[in-house]
């Protein structure tokens, strides 16, 4: 399974800052596997909270989820201020476990 | 729709379960504390319809202080909240206008903010708050967990405490603070849409504003002024002066991390990209250009002729919402030319300034 979380936008949307948040559940660690899962599962089964792109809310920023398992892949995308919890608690995950690519 | 005023952790406040007239009544009404949480439960709904309530409201609850006319009094009424390094808004209330300072600088900083840039308005452009009707200011500090980002959600604004690596808290640059409510003088008077060439106009007017009210309450000249939009806000470090420099677009950082700031100052280096909404942060820098130009070009104090030119082009109802660069720049010229005459040097500065970065 893996987990990629882009992030446009936002009042210091830098160059250097743009590229996407990539965790495995390979390369996290075996503790915390369970917990990805779970994380995933949750925000899958919330996705009708996500509202889609920000609207209407300057200096608001865009996250897409994109999540691969089990052979196929499913987007989440969700916009400040309304971004679900379920689906807070995953990116955050992906931010603190995952590599930044270029 | 009811969203949690006061945390996550703590239950629904009673304020969800209780109708918008009787929460108007409340704001109208009750004790400091309950107007506060009325109005922020107002706030926290997503429907236009109590949007325009507590827009209603807040008119309301200073029938007597607030007026555009010259010569009577405009209130300002602030509420700060904290979101606790929740997502919920707006929060928990921790300081209201007229209460003192407290050991936060988050909140000290964005109660002084708020302060500042109503006075800017005020003093300088004869505005009664977000919207020339003594609108209340809401603010909310400690959103999120190392959240590096700043906005205005069409009710108030928001400020994250960045991630102490490298970017500082949102509060720290009184012109990030402008920058933010500013977002909101130009949906009331344009509506700007937040998408390419309007968008980067919209998040333009932004950063000229929130550059003048630093420059006002520094009481600088456009010669001392720096220029530079949120130059307390990046950790300190070889190669990051600021987030965006309206003097020279492209300056403002140069950093292994943060990349090279990207900022064009010239049409010919327009950057046509689908991120970032078409790239408003990006090509801000050609319109910001301009006004740098323009104001240093008149001279003397930039609020009071290039930014009054820049202000009634903002209110010219011949803006609209899917402006141009070039539209833009038309009615800063039309606009000058009304206010200082067809060939008067502003007037003439504003054409040059527009020209020099390949707008005109």
């Amino acid at each position: 399974m893996q987990v990629v979380l882009h992030i446009d936008g936002g009042f210091a949307a830098m160059p250097g800052l743009a590229g996407p948040f990539v965790v495995s559940d390979q390369a996290v660690a075996p503790g915390e596997r369970g917990k990805l899962d779970a994380l995933v599962q949750a925000a899958l089964d919330d996705r009708g909270s996500c509202g889609g792109p920000a609207q209407n809310c300057p200096d608001g920023r865009t996250y897409r989820l994109s999540i691969e398992r089990d052979g196929g892949q499913e987007e989440l995308v969700a916009g400040d201020p309304a971004v679900p919890p379920a689906f807070s608690a995953l990116a955050q995950f992906v931010r603190q476990h995952g590599q930044r690519l270029a | 729709m009811c969203l949690r005023p006061h945390g996550k952790d703590r239950p629904h406040s009673i304020f969800c379960i209780v109708p918008p007239h009787i929460l108007v009544e409340i704001a109208r009404n009750g004790t400091p504390e309950q107007r506060a949480r009325a109005l922020g439960t107002l706030n926290a709904d997503a429907t236009v319809r109590q949007f325009r309530a507590t827009v209603a409201t807040a008119r309301a609850l200073a029938p007597a202080h607030v007026a555009t006319m010259p010569g009577t009094q405009a209130s300002l009424r602030r509420t700060i909240y904290s979101a606790g390094n929740d997502e919920s808004l707006p929060g928990d209330v921790v300081r209201l206008e007229g209460a003192p300072a407290g050991d936060d600088p988050a909140v000290n900083e964005a109660y002084d903010g708020l302060g500042a840039t109503f006075q800017f308005y005020l003093d300088t452009l004869q505005r009664n708050s977000i919207d020339n009707a003594g609108l209340p200011l809401t603010a909310t500090v400690h959103y999120g967990r190392e959240y590096d980002n700043a906005f205005w959600n069409g009710r108030q604004m928001v400020f994250g405490d960045g991630d102490s690596t490298l970017f500082r808290r949102f509060t720290i640059s009184l012109d990030v603070i402008g920058h933010e409510l500013t977002h909101g003088v130009t949906e009331f008077e344009s509506g700007l849409a937040y998408q390419g060439q309007s968008g980067a106009l919209n998040e333009s007017i932004s950063d000229v504003f929130g550059s003048l009210i630093k420059q006002y309450a520094l009481k600088q000249s456009a010669e001392q002024a720096d220029w530079l939009i949120g130059a307390e806000l990046l950790v300190p470090g070889p190669g990051r002066t600021a987030l965006r420099s309206m003097k020279a677009p492209g300056t403002a950082y140069d950093d292994p991390v943060l990349g090279k700031d990207p900022q064009p100052a010239h049409m010919k280096q327009y950057v046509n990209t689908v991120q970032d909404n078409g790239g408003v942060h990006i090509n801000s820098g050609i319109p910001n250009h301009a006004f740098y130009l323009a104001a240093t070009a008149i001279g003397g104090n930039a609020w009071e002729k290039a930014g009054r030119i820049w202000y009634e082009a903002l209110l010219d109802p011949n803006l609209k919402s899917h402006a141009s660069f070039r539209a833009f720049a038309r009615l800063t010229g039309t606009n000058a030319d009304r206010l200082y005459g067809a060939n008067s040097a502003p007037s003439k500065a504003v054409h040059n300034a527009w020209h020099a970065v390949g707008v005109l």
